[in-house]
């Protein structure tokens, strides 16, 4: 009674298996290098002007679509204010063949509200292999933003300091409208991806409605303790200033602890 | 003889008479059943009256009353770790008894189950069929009923953190697994990954699992098989409590169930009432990676996966010689926060700022789910009548910040992303009759649903569907050793849906048809046939084959949009048809002395099987990945379960499980996906303590589950591991009241692991971490 259903599951097990006609397709596909006007990182653009992407793609059989997704990075900030307007962006490419040097180019909206943005390349092979994806961020300004203006240290080369040095900050920040928040903070990477917590870390509420200057000594008061038991290495000093209208403007500043 | 005057002047000496006089007086029938050995109270045994259909249970001092007419009973006894005992009984006055039941461990082997009112034995059903009894500690001990569940071999859970779990049955989950609460179907969107059971775990007494082809009796979603969570029994005369407390340290939570039973004679009611909230779990890592980056996870803790659920149910039901009815009224709710990185790309500024432990934040997902059931089961001279009528209400809506998702006209605290409004009317009825050797039932099933949709993001439209069948069993039992049924089941279906179009967010104005209206009718068939041999004492072999249909659900056929159960833009095509399965079900046993062994391989060829297959297109919404489309394909799925039971000592038993799923989709050359690793399961209980009401034991379980290579395309393979869970429970009597106390250590080693069935697997978030659990369970 048994042996017959023993081989009609032997025989049915055996039939799947030879159904192969061709090998399926299981790898990913990738995507090399991109650059956005030539950069991977510290990249500011003005509103109207333009963003020329470019992309090395690949994969082992047939390339399907690539894919740009740019959005806002404002991460809580910004929203609900007037005026806010924060850019989206989508567009999606059909390409072909095993690699691909990909171009594009897109006019930044005006009109949006200045800040961090970020944009989100993926891609995908004929056969719907998703590639990792990959990031990369830049600051829109559109005029209207704070001013962010250190006038020591010299921030024009990287800054260097030693444990249990006091690195005193000067210099103002002006605006046309209300400046709302102020944040700065000393830590291994201004984008936040890794663990470590910041050396320095301070946040401002001007609480008045009509603040357009704050000065980094006598509003702020910003002499940053760098602790003897700190680690050695590169760090970035980020301020974060966010007007009435929700307009950021972010300010990058390398500082090597000894 | 005296002759009683009755003096009919006097309505209500009339009416009484009228309503007395019914051809049989009623007597009672009071007593208490004991441990042979031991003489001590067996409290946990529970009592079937064969002729009323009515399963009774016990005081905490292990006695029962009950009233029925004076005619001639089978009665059944059945208690875990004893002998089964029939007795047949004349009742012509109040009797008393004391019932002696033998102590074994050959457990379980002529229970009776209930298998669609062909009440019959276990062992004689053609269909892997399983009944257990969730006794208190283990059904609170895990976090839901399906991952209570997971210790039987051939099933699984598929879980979306804590909270929130699927059952699946030898791999096959959502709408091929029916899920029969009390005798209705449970409808809650299932066809969801991230949609769990709606149903509280601590009112969860016996259920019955159907492992295999069940369409024939439950209809289209049953191809995988069945979990009936059967109805409680009756409760004891008079008042009965029980409250059932229970705290897990891993995410500091809280639970506590209220029952209240009061039975007075045909009469009784049931109520039970349950409270659980717990905070963000955590787990034995402190990053993660995910697209090559490095992502925190502080303080070990998975951020916003705290929740709450509430429960409540009552039951009145009345249960006489000829007639048992239940009305059941049950309000279920629950709320549970989403790891944030799970409906996006996870930002480390999101992650490194833990927020409130205890709250639940955006995203998260809610769910209310009303019912109102009623069961008649009539006797009509020696056939049953057995009907269920219910109403169903899921309310689901999936909460998230529009703002993440390039909705930017709308206000941030506008948080309804998608909102699904589920109606569902059902009917059931079932006439069953044996004549000689031959035991017959007929019926009717059917159910009416309509969706109502809302929130800014689009997934199903509007809609309303019907699907009804009739369908016929038979079964002969041709000797004592050979047995073999079949049926046939026809089936009809219609969905009707309304067009949605929605504003495309770069051009709101612009309007963009994201379902076409549909109207579209299935008519299908199942039939099953099979046969069981019993050749002696020892052996049990089963065999079923069986033609199975599941009709597409309107997710399948219409959906089109960005799911928060999957991270992705699902689409659904209206041109998919019945999924059609041929299904063979094989089980052999072994039992002797101190050993109990058993087989069951199983074998399915599924024709139009559906699933979502990548597209090779973009989704045109901003931040989404490529569409997943739902398309059909020809596939092969099969496997099997081994299990091994050896009692070492009276006191100390071990056992031995397997479970293998191997499938494959003959379009694309590549397994299907989320199909369930190898595992195994090797436990042991041993009962330190057993005599004078005092009960104590000790349950290990080590888990040893492989890698899963066989993967689908863009779904990641997922390493092998091993759990090891302890767990101890003690209990006692005071008076009449019986205690209940544990301690479990769930993953007491604090192993890292990911689960390959899970929501969060995508992220490479692993699964919690140790857990242990305290309960205090009091009855009286």
């Amino acid at each position: 009674m048994k042996k017959p259903l023993l081989y009609l599951g032997l025989l049915a097990f055996s039939l799947a298996s030879c159904t192969k006609d061709e090998e399926s397709d299981t790898t990913a596909p990738t995507i090399g290098d991109v650059t956005i006007n030539g950069k991977t990182e510290h990249l500011t653009v003005n509103t109207g002007s333009d963003l020329n992407f470019e992309a090395s793609l690949s994969d082992n059989e047939e390339l399907g679509q690539f894919k740009i997704d740019i959005h806002d990075i404002f991460d809580d900030h910004s929203h609900g204010k007037k005026n806010a307007n924060p850019w989206v962006y989508t567009e999606t490419t059909d390409i072909s063949g095993k690699s691909q040097d990909f171009t594009s180019t897109v006019q930044v909206e005006n009109d949006i509200t200045a800040g961090p943005y970020h944009a989100i390349f993926r891609l995908i092979d004929k056969s719907g292999n998703e590639s990792d994806f990959k990031e990369i961020d830049f600051l829109v300004q559109n005029g209207n933003q704070a001013q962010i203006s250190i006038t020591s240290p010299d921030f024009s080369s990287e800054v260097h300091v030693d444990k249990g040095d006091i690195l005193v900050i000067k210099g103002q920040i002006t605006d046309n409208v209300d400046i709302e928040e102020i944040t700065i903070s000393l830590g291994e990477d201004a984008h936040g991806k890794n663990l470590d917590e910041d050396i320095f870390d301070a946040d401002f509420d001007l609480t008045g409605s009509n603040d357009l200057v704050w000065d980094f000594q006598a509003d702020g008061n910003v002499n940053i303790n760098i602790p003897t038991t700190a680690e050695s290495g590169h760090y970035v000093l980020m301020v974060r200033v966010e007007d009435n209208e929700g307009n950021l403007n972010i300010f990058e500043g390398e500082v090597h602890i000894e | 003889m005296k002759k009683l005057f009755l003096n009919f002047s006097n309505p209500f000496l009339l009416l009484f008479f009228l309503m007395s006089f019914n051809g049989f007086s009623q007597v009672s029938l009071k007593g208490k059943i004991i441990d042979k050995e031991s003489k001590e109270a067996l409290a946990s045994a529970i009592i079937e009256v064969h002729e009323t259909g009515t399963f009774l249970e016990l005081s905490p001092s292990g006695d029962f009353v009950l009233e029925l007419e004076s005619k001639s009973y089978t009665l059944h006894f059945l208690a875990n770790g004893y002998l089964p005992k029939e007795l047949h009984l004349n009742l012509k006055k109040d009797t008393i008894l004391t019932i002696e039941m033998q102590p074994s461990y050959q457990e379980m082997k002529e229970v009776l189950i209930e298998d669609f009112h062909l009440k019959k034995e276990l062992a004689q059903s053609s269909l892997n069929i399983e009944q257990i009894r969730l006794d208190q500690i283990s059904k609170a001990e895990q976090n839901s009923l399906s991952e209570s569940l997971e210790k039987k071999a051939g099933l699984q859970a598929f879980n979306t953190g804590v909270g929130v779990s699927k059952p699946i049955i030898r791999g096959l989950m959502a709408t091929r697994v029916a899920v029969i609460n009390q005798g209705l179907k449970q409808e809650g969107q299932q066809w969801g990954m991230d949609h769990g059971l709606e149903i509280d775990p601590f009112s969860v007494g016996r259920i019955q699992i159907i492992k295999g082809a069940a369409s024939l009796q439950y209809g289209s979603s049953a191809s995988g098989g069945v979990l009936n969570i059967m109805e409680d029994v009756l409760p004891v005369e008079g008042f009965g409590f029980t409250l059932n407390s229970r705290f897990k340290t891993n995410n500091q939570s809280f639970g506590n169930s209220l029952r209240v039973t009061y039975k007075r004679k045909k009469h009784h009611l049931n109520a039970r009432f349950s409270l659980e909230s717990f905070e963000d779990f955590k787990v034995p890592a402190n990053n993660f990676i995910y697209n090559g980056f490095n992502l925190p996870l502080v303080d070990g803790t998975l951020k916003n996966t705290a929740g709450n659920s509430k429960s409540f149910g009552i039951t009145y039901g009345y249960s006489s010689n000829n007639l048992n009815l239940r009305l059941n009224f049950s309000n279920y709710d629950q709320k549970i926060g989403l790891f944030p990185g799970a409906t996006g790309i996870p930002r480390a500024f999101d992650l490194e700022d833990i927020g409130n432990r205890k709250d639940v934040d955006i995203p998260n997902q809610g769910v209310n789910h009303q019912s109102i059931k009623l069961s008649i089961n009539q006797k009509l001279g020696k056939k049953w009548l057995q009907s269920t009528f219910g109403f169903q209400r899921n309310l689901r809506a999936e909460n998230s910040n529009p703002l993440a998702h390039g909705f930017l006209q709308l206000r941030e605290d506008d948080i309804l992303a998608i909102g699904l409004d589920l109606t569902t009317l059902s009917h059931k009825s079932h006439y069953s009759w044996g004549k000689n050797n031959w035991k017959s039932s007929i019926g009717i099933d059917q159910q009416y649903q309509k969706n109502k949709r809302s929130g800014w993001e689009f997934l199903l439209p509007n809609f309303s569907n019907y699907e009804g069948g009739i369908y016929g069993l038979a079964e002969n039992k041709i000797n004592s050793k050979f047995i073999w049924n079949a049926g046939l089941r026809l089936q009809y279906a219609f969905i009707k849906s309304e067009e949605h179009r929605q504003g495309y967010f770069a051009n709101l104005d612009s309007l963009v048809l994201r379902a076409g209206a549909l109207n579209k009718t299935f008519f299908n068939y199942s039939f099953s046939t099979g046969f069981t041999y019993i050749p002696n004492n020892n052996w049990n072999h089963k065999l079923n084959v069986a033609k199975s249909f599941r009709i597409p659900v309107a997710a399948e056929l219409l959906s089109n949009g960005i799911h928060h159960g999957t991270f992705r833009h699902e689409m659904g095509d209206a041109q998919l048809e019945i999924e059609n399965g041929i299904q063979v079900d094989w089980g052999s046993t072994y039992q002797k002395g101190r050993l109990g062994t058993g087989i069951s391989p199983f074998f399915n060829y599924f024709s139009n099987y559906i699933y979502l297959n990548p597209s090779g297109q973009f989704s045109p919404l901003p931040d989404a990945g490529q569409v997943y489309t739902y398309s059909s394909t020809e596939a092969i799925h099969t496997g099997g379960e081994i299990f091994l039971d050896y009692q070492i000592l009276k006191n100390l038993n071990l056992s031995y499980a397997f479970e293998y799923v191997y499938n494959h989709n003959l379009k694309t050359d590549l397994p299907l996906p989320f199909s369930p690793p190898l595992s195994q399961l090797i436990s042991s209980n041993y009962e330190l303590l057993k005599s004078k009401g005092y009960k104590w034991n000790l349950v290990l379980d080590y888990r040893i589950t492989a890698s899963q290579n066989e993967v689908d395309r863009n779904e990641s393979p997922t390493k092998g591991f091993q759990l090891l869970h302890l767990k101890s429970s003690f209990e006692f009597k005071i008076k009449n009241s019986k205690i209940n106390l544990g301690i479990s250590a769930r993953n007491l080693l604090n192993t890292a692991y990911l689960s390959h069935l899970s929501r969060y697997r995508i992220l490479n978030l692993p699964e919690q971490g140790r857990n242990l659990i305290f309960q205090t369970n009091i009855s009286f």
